[in-house]
């Protein structure tokens, strides 16, 4: 994305904090996902935007198709970067296959890019947002189509059931350390290596399919299973910290905005109100103090001001009735009131809606007024000072006033 | 007019007692936690102590907000008590729309990391809207409902600008919740809307424990 | 460790805000009692030190708990005093009955306003004030009386609210003649 020509212009060559920290982190799951690979602890790259280099030419050569790039147009997409960084990076992109060379002409140059780079790639981004949790589900299902598969032997079924245990040994560790640290930290990394209840069952599903299948695995699945115990374990106790820690709202962080929305849209009336069983309030109890009535009758409005402009109220007052099956049926009207006296526009003026006589003059005004107040219609009476009169009309004098449409 | 707070109060010379009762008032009717500069009896602590024991005769108790702000509310004792008469408790209608805004102003923004303050309140308003098309309650309901809890100012109605939408953020009852209240709000939030997550195991472990400590 | 029944029943109270019980319990201890006329159920409302009232917020420069247009609130129950609190020289509480459309007439004859509207935004507000206990409606027959909370005033706050009472417009029929 960083390669669009907007961003390029709007984007000034110093990256802001945040840019640093996400390419930090990119970094850092890079290194550790080719450690294994790794020379030398030099051997991987220590700059971010040495990263994106190699995903912003990925990218162009996914939109250029099988033409693939020339040496210029790649030099165009990374031009944010400086030409030796460029240079450099082309030359180990090379080097290491995930850019070739090809010849469509005699004399024609042009470069096309490796599938497998692109792949690694959005799997370091996709570890990089979840920790690996997803990757363990996908690991998991493979792993259980593994077992059943009739070619599968027992030295490749304990070469799975070893891996596994070996990385949920790692991640308990990872989660315990994390747990003796920081809260802070805790409460930021801990939902992306916590186990949910699925992966845990998950792993259980597994190592009891290869136990059934290959009994004589009896020890690999005995390590599997306490390793998928620990994990479980340090799981809890990472979330056990985190309840105990002080702090009233801040654990709410640790479920992800979107399971709050799903809750929030499918919840029934019963398991939403659930939350507040045990929680009591007050009643409603304003106090009018005696000197208080008496000074608000005298210091209320004793001539009436000729607009209805009252306070605007949050919800409609149905009045005494606690009726409020009207409620629709009275917007659905407000709103063919106020669609006819805009006719399709945005504004108009009061005084070019109110008839001729007094009476209907009034209901037009009380309708608007409605309107206005109605908190779900998106109408506003807005008036001005000063007062101009209509000849002949009824009222023959009023504010300056619009009915208009609000943005929402 | 009354001789519930006499014991209390009969050691007291006239000053004293004025300002205990004028802490005790405030504590108790303010909208919003009030600063212990301006109270005497809030700002001594020999005297808060009084304050609280005034407040412990109505099953109350001294919420501290910030560093030098108090409010009063419900003893935990008293409120786990009294929640268990239904006439205490607000409709199921009430709760919904109340649990609702505090998913919205306060659990996704939270979670999104834009609220700094460790608190029920919030700058980010429930639009109506988000309410009327994304939830199961019938339209008729949130309006009474939330014309109800605004009134007793468990949910402040914020208007809509010429830039943001309007909408609904927890009231200043919110500000009444003892810490242990608050802590609790938290976790059955995560345990409704979170039940498979690690936190909600975790915290239903812990009372688990607790109700076996304590039988 | 259980709490004492009569913090209890004061806690509650407040939760409830202005709970009845019949007359024939009794009243907890440290709760105000106002009695209904006839005698059969006793409203249950909160006392105060030192008859201190919430208004003593006012002199700390400290918000109470926000309420919607206060000043229109107090004038619909000064229209409705105006009617239901006729014999001015006895306490408001408990006061007499009267047609909601006399004090909804009073509120117009103060307000001079646009009378349609102004009926309308009394009704919502009469709601409001017996929701709070400071009128108690009768559905059935139209008719208003004091809410207990008047009860609260304190005998010494009430004379300017009496002299503004007799100013008020009088109700278009004279209740209970």
């Amino acid at each position: 994305m960083s390669s669009s020509p907007e961003n390029v212009i709007n984007d000034p060559a110093t990256p802001s904090l945040d840019d640093a920290l996400v390419g930090e982190a990119v970094l850092g799951v890079y290194r550790q996902m080719f450690a294994a690979l790794a020379r030398d602890s030099g051997a991987v790259v220590d700059d971010p935007d040495l990263v994106d280099v190699a995903e912003t030419l990925l990218t162009a050569f996914a939109d250029a198709g099988e033409d693939g790039l020339s040496r210029e147009q790649m030099r165009y997409v990374c031009r944010r970067h400086p030409a030796e960084v460029f240079e450099n990076r082309l030359r180990v992109l090379k080097g290491l296959g995930a850019i070739r060379e090809v010849f469509p002409k005699p004399n024609q140059l042009r470069y096309r890019a490796s599938f497998t780079s692109v792949v690694g790639l959005m799997f370091v981004r996709r570890m990089m947002l979840d920790g690996g949790q997803s990757e363990m589900h996908r690991l998991l299902a493979l792993e259980q189509l593994n077992v059943a598969d009739p070619r599968m032997t027992p030295g490749q079924a304990r070469d799975g059931a070893e891996g596994l245990a070996r990385a949920f040994r790692l991640w308990s560790v990872e989660l315990l350390t994390l747990t003796n640290g920081t809260i802070e930290e805790l409460r930021e990394q801990a939902p992306k290596l916590w186990g949910t209840e699925e992966i845990l069952l998950r792993a259980e599903r597994l190592h009891g399919a290869i136990l059934r299948r290959w009994p004589q695995l009896d020890r690999t699945c005995t390590e599997l299973r306490a390793a998928i115990y620990a994990y479980g374990d340090a799981s809890r106790r990472a979330a056990a910290r985190l309840t105990d820690s002080a702090g009233t709202t801040r654990n709410l962080t640790l479920l992800p905005p979107e399971t709050w929305r799903t809750f929030a849209r499918t919840a029934s009336r019963e398991d939403l109100a659930a939350v507040l069983d045990g929680f009591v309030f007050d009643a409603a109890a304003p106090w009018h103090e005696p000197s208080a009535v008496v000074t608000a009758v005298e210091d209320g409005p004793r001539t009436t001001p000729p607009r209805p402009a009252p306070p605007r109220p949050s919800v409609p007052d149905p009045g005494l009735s606690a009726d409020t099956g009207s409620d629709d049926a009275t917007a659905e009207r407000l709103r063919t009131v106020a669609e006819q006296v805009l006719r399709g526009g945005d504004r108009v003026a009061v005084e070019e809606v109110l008839g001729d006589d007094w009476v209907t003059a009034r209901r037009m005004l009380a309708d608007l007024s409605a309107a206005h107040l109605h908190p779900e219609l998106p109408y506003r009476l807005v008036w001005s000072d000063g007062m101009a009169v209509r000849e002949g009309g009824s009222p023959t004098w009023l504010s300056p006033g619009t009915f208009e449409r609000t943005a929402s | 007019m009354s001789e519930l707070f006499e014991p209390l109060l009969r050691s007291y010379d006239e000053k004293r007692r004025s300002e205990l009762v004028a802490a005790y008032m405030a504590v108790e009717h303010a909208a919003e936690p009030v600063p212990e500069v301006r109270f005497t009896a809030l700002r001594e602590p020999a005297l808060r102590r009084t304050v609280e024991g005034m407040l412990g005769l109505t099953g109350r108790t001294l919420v501290r907000s910030g560093q030098n702000e108090w409010i009063s509310g419900y003893r935990d004792d008293v409120a786990a008590e009294l929640a268990r008469d239904p006439a205490c408790v607000p409709p199921a209608g009430d709760r919904a729309v109340l649990v609702l805004v505090l998913i919205h102003s306060v659990a996704i923004p939270r979670a999104a990391g834009l609220l700094g303050d460790d608190s029920w309140m919030s700058t980010y308003p429930t639009p109506l809207e988000e309410l009327r098309r994304r939830s199961q309650l019938p339209i008729g309901e949130l309006e009474s409902a939330l014309r109800r809890l605004r009134t007793a100012g468990l949910v402040s109605q914020v208007k809509a600008g010429t830039e943001e939408a309007g909408g609904f953020v927890p009231g200043p009852q919110f500000h009444r919740l003892t810490d242990a209240a608050r802590r609790r709000l938290q976790e059955e939030l995560i345990l409704a809307a979170g039940p498979d997550s690690p936190l909600a195991a975790a915290i239903r472990a812990r009372r688990r424990n607790q109700a076996g400590g304590n039988p | 460790m259980s709490v004492e029944p009569e913090v209890l029943a004061r806690a509650r109270s407040r939760v409830l805000g202005t709970p009845s019980i019949p007359a024939s319990e009794p009243v907890p201890a440290g709760l105000t009692a106002a009695t209904e006329v006839d005698g059969s159920r006793v409203w249950l409302l909160p006392s105060w030190p030192d008859g201190a009232t919430p208004a003593l917020l006012e002199e700390y420069q400290t918000a109470p708990m926000p309420l919607d247009r206060p000043g229109q609130a107090r004038r619909v129950l000064a229209a409705a005093l105006r009617c239901c609190w006729s014999r001015l020289d006895d306490a408001p509480w408990p006061g007499e009955r009267a047609p909601l459309a006399a004090v909804l007439e009073v509120y117009v004859g103060m307000s001079r306003g646009d009378s349609e509207l102004a009926r309308r935004w009394a009704t919502g507000e009469l709601r409001r004030l017996a929701d709070t206990g400071w009128l108690l409606l009768d559905h059935d027959t139209g008719t208003v009386r004091p809410g207990p909370r008047v009860a609260m005033w304190p005998e010494e706050s009430l004379s300017s609210l009496r002299d503004l009472l007799r100013r008020l417009p009088q109700p278009p029929e004279a209740p209970g003649e």
